[in-house]
């Protein structure tokens, strides 16, 4: 594939560019080391090229308005000014991803490159569609569904223009991005449903947390539980030494916009000897934690001011149970602030009705994560410790 | 008789050599006996599985690709521009023809109102001669001659 994709890339780039540039590069042999612009290398080397916005803002279609800024929401292409700040160091020209010196590299990296353009220019014909619905359709419900459908395609087309970029893969797998960009949104969401999310939703399905606690879970953003700075895995049994103290919890929306979320806890295997059964319990609620997509903390060291609503309960499991699940359900709370006193005198631990609280208090499940407790060595001190009874008392399965 | 099969022993061992000296299949060497577990007759693995192992390391086969992250990346963004170009040469095709359809079809529907009753704008639809462009000796190459016969008598050069 290699030789057969090097010709044929030479002979597009010959179809798309007349520049001699390419020509050369190819008769002598040799390769250059400026990607970006087609002035001559040594020019290249001493001036620094034009920022992007230069380069998009003139490529404006005439029969619209005047486009908007650029983009800036576009990952960089190149690092090409840091590279500059290197050379009048040292003296010496830096490697870099985009001066490889490879040559069909290079004629890849030209492709891109042209393609990116285009999808520039692409963006912004469709910012000014956006503008010109904003302005001149009549309001209703009609233009809502317009704009809404205008802004979805815009999102993809910010991410076709940077999907190709080496520098952007580079900085995905090296981890080196943020949130704040719709490329690096694309590939944090599409890394997560990769794995983590059906990963999440088979221990979800498989211990019968979906149908026991909420009918049904679609979660639209990562959920990381970490006690003790240790990243926990769903549906793992954990010590109970480890859980003796509260998680901190991380959650992470691939949408961008600010959130107020409730976080909770429930047990849904308390056994209920009257009516010798099973009942909820609810361990741990916080109202009120505000995320975003570039805040993730929760809780824990640097998460924004929250309303803790019930203090954590010690999760604790008796002798003679298998063990007993703990479900941590990240709710988005759709109707704005809650009131929190108002809550703090309502809710109870004992029975406590999620899909209850979850309509009465418009919320929604966006995440979701689970751990699982069992009688173990350290239990009865841990109960001990936070005066829980029934430590000295075993259950044992009667046969009727 | 015999002497033929000793000649061919040397190429063929199984040939000649009796049921006690063939080669011992593998037998587990371990001592404790799982229950319940077939042997087969020819001992070693699933053929299924032996096709594979066969496939995948045979020496024709080449190795898998190993490539260093920065030879990755370069490979992957050689790719991907590839990738782009193809599906740009695609687009184009289609647009081309979509365009070459559009023009056709105005332009049967001026023949339409041109004022001659039609005459031209049938002729333009008319599938008279269709399917014989090029003539007889255009025909599609095939492994057997056609049902005919394969020779067509009638036919004349025109």
């Amino acid at each position: 594939m290699a030789a057969a994709g090097r010709t044929a890339l030479s002979a597009c780039l010959r179809q798309i560019s007349s520049r001699p540039q390419s020509a050369a590069l190819r008769a002598a042999g040799a390769v250059r080391f400026n990607s970006t612009s087609a002035a001559p290398s040594a020019d290249a080397a001493s001036t620094p090229p034009p920022p992007p916005s230069d380069v998009t803002t003139s490529a404006a279609p005439k029969d619209l308005p005047p486009p908007p800024p650029l983009v800036d929401e576009l990952a960089s292409q190149h690092m090409e000014y840091e590279d500059l700040k290197f050379k009048v160091q040292t003296g010496r020209r830096r490697r870099t991803l985009e001066n490889m010196p490879f040559e069909t590299y290079q004629m890849a990296l030209q492709v891109l490159k042209k393609d990116r353009e285009e999808k520039i220019k692409k963006i912004q014909l469709e910012q000014a569609r956006i503008e010109r619905v904003r302005e001149t359709m009549e309001e209703g419900p009609e233009k809502d569904t317009v704009l809404r459908s205008m802004t979805r395609k815009l999102d993809e087309l910010k991410v076709f223009a940077d999907i190709n970029n080496p520098r952007v893969k580079f900085n995905f797998d090296t981890g080196n991005y943020t949130l704040d960009k719709p490329i690096y949104r694309y590939l944090a969401d599409r890394k997560w449903r990769a794995l983590k999310r059906p990963t999440l939703m088979q221990r979800l399905e498989q211990m019968n947390v979906v149908p026991d606690i909420v009918p049904s879970i679609n979660p639209v953003a990562d959920v990381e539980l970490r006690f003790s700075g240790a990243v926990i895995q769903p549906g793992r049994i954990l010590s109970s030494g480890l859980t003796e103290k509260r998680p901190t919890i991380k959650v992470i929306p691939f949408t961008p916009g600010e959130k107020l979320v409730t976080i909770a806890v429930v047990n849904p295997d308390v056994p209920d000897l009257e009516n010798d059964s099973f009942t909820y319990q609810l361990h741990w609620l916080v109202s009120n934690v505000p995320i975003s997509h570039l805040h993730h903390q929760a809780i824990g060291t640097g998460a924004q001011k929250s309303d803790t609503i019930m203090e954590y309960l010690v999760p604790t499991v008796q002798k003679g149970i298998k063990y007993a699940r703990f479900a941590v359900l990240v709710m988005e709370q759709e109707g704005g602030k809650l009131d929190a006193e108002m809550l703090k005198s309502k809710v109870v631990r004992e029975r406590f009705n999620t899909r209850s609280f979850m309509a009465k208090n418009k919320c929604e499940i966006i995440g979701a994560h689970m751990w699982r407790n069992s009688w173990d060595e350290q239990m009865k001190d841990v109960m001990i410790r936070n005066n829980i009874p029934g430590w000295d008392k075993m259950f044992k399965r009667v046969r009727d | 008789m015999s002497r033929i099969l000793q000649s061919l022993q040397g190429y063929v061992p199984s040939l000649l050599r009796p049921i006690s000296q063939k080669p011992a299949s593998r037998v587990s060497t371990s001592i404790t006996q799982v229950r319940g577990k077939k042997k087969s007759s020819r001992g070693g693995k699933d053929p299924r599985i032996q096709l594979i192992h066969y496939s995948l390391y045979h020496p024709l086969t080449p190795r898998p690709l190993k490539f260093s992250y920065l030879r990755h990346l370069r490979h992957w963004t050689i790719h991907r521009a590839w990738q782009l170009y193809k599906a740009n040469m695609r687009r184009e095709r289609e647009l081309e023809l979509e365009r070459m359809y559009n023009s056709i079809r105005d332009s049967c529907e001026k023949l339409k109102t041109i004022g001659d009753g039609g005459r031209l704008y049938r002729i333009a639809i008319s599938k008279q001669g269709l399917g014989q462009w090029g003539g007889i000796g255009t025909r599609i190459p095939t492994e057997a001659p056609g049902r005919n016969g394969g020779w067509d008598y009638t036919y004349k050069n025109q």
